[in-house]
């Protein structure tokens, strides 16, 4: 299975997808007007990894921003990696934000609060 | 008499503000907008906590008016182009930020909107959590990708109540009004 790189832009993130090593990481930033158009491809790789995951799934999501539009597709990867996380018990999403923002670990305790998936909130130093 | 949105426009630019913007509102225009304004705050701002909460509710405040200024009527169309919008973000004293934007609706749209942002001014902190949780997990979006979240986003960071207004055009459009203060 192909993964997918791709580099960040202005408005849209850093994308790994591995399925080799079973890596998953989004950082940066997430602001495009649209962005079903940006994660679609994402999405649609997972349902592909999900027929034959790693027996570990490590997700990173390092995002300094991302709009409200990229919030509901952030859900749509999240509830992928839940069915998988769900055969196989093996997913752990790592949620990193700056010691000072709030917000940010917020958001990630908003999404811990919808989804059934192990979340490890990891606060980075300035 | 109609309203003049760009006399409004006019009335927000002082020695305090940081940027403005009026004119079509394209992926482009966003992109510059967001740019200038970034740069801007870099240099105003040192505190990094306040620099990100008014860069997030910059986002939404444009992109808002990138998802919703479709409705412009001919006259100012023909005067200004497509999707005409206003922008401006100002600093009213050291600790205070203000993003306010307006742009035209059509007259119907009104009741809607009014329902959606009174809901907004009267739900406590928590209960706005709870509204945002549920429209994140409702898989709709507009046509043009927006995920009906933009407006709760920018009341839940900032903590502040949304001042907005609807202002006559003649019967078919408004001027749609909105004031967000980041303190």
């Amino acid at each position: 299975m192909d993964s997918i790189i791709i580099e960040g832009s202005a408005k849209t993130p850093t994308v790994n997808f591995d399925a080799a090593s079973g890596k998953i990481e989004i950082k940066g930033r997430s602001i495009p007007e649209n962005s079903i158009e940006f994660y679609k491809p994402l999405v649609d790789w997972l349902d592909t990894y999900a027929a034959a995951p790693k027996e570990k799934t490590e997700v990173n999501i390092q995002l300094e921003y991302f709009n409200t539009s990229s919030s509901k597709c952030i859900l749509d990867v999240f509830k992928k990696l839940e069915i998988i996380n769900r055969a196989n018990d093996g997913v752990v999403i790592n949620w990193f934000y700056e010691e000072d923002d709030e917000d940010m670990l917020e958001a990630g305790e908003d999404y811990q609060s919808i989804l059934k998936i192990p979340f490890k909130m990891v606060e980075m130093e300035e | 008499m109609e309203f003049d949105a760009i006399q409004w426009h006019d009335s927000l630019i002082n020695n305090n503000t940081i940027h403005s913007y009026r004119g079509t509102v394209d992926s482009d225009v966003v992109g510059k907008i967001l740019e200038d304004t970034e740069n801007k705050l870099l240099e105003k701002e040192k505190n990094r906590k306040i620099r990100k909460r008014c860069y997030n509710v910059l986002v939404e405040a444009i992109q808002n008016l990138y998802h919703h200024a479709e409705c412009v009527p001919s006259a100012i169309e023909k005067k200004f182009g497509k999707n005409f919008a206003v922008f401006a973000f100002t600093s009213p004293d050291q600790d205070t930020y203000k993003v306010s934007l307006g742009n035209y609706i059509k007259a119907f749209s009104i009741r809607r909107l009014k329902e959606r942002m009174d809901q907004i001014n009267h739900l406590s902190k928590d209960e706005l959590k709870i509204l945002y949780k549920l429209i994140l997990n409702n898989d709709e979006f507009s046509e043009k990708g927006g995920g009906g979240l933009g407006i709760i986003d920018m009341a839940r960071r900032t903590g502040n109540k949304l001042e907005y207004g609807f202002h006559k055009y003649n019967e078919e459009y408004y001027f749609f009004s909105l004031e967000i203060v980041i303190s």
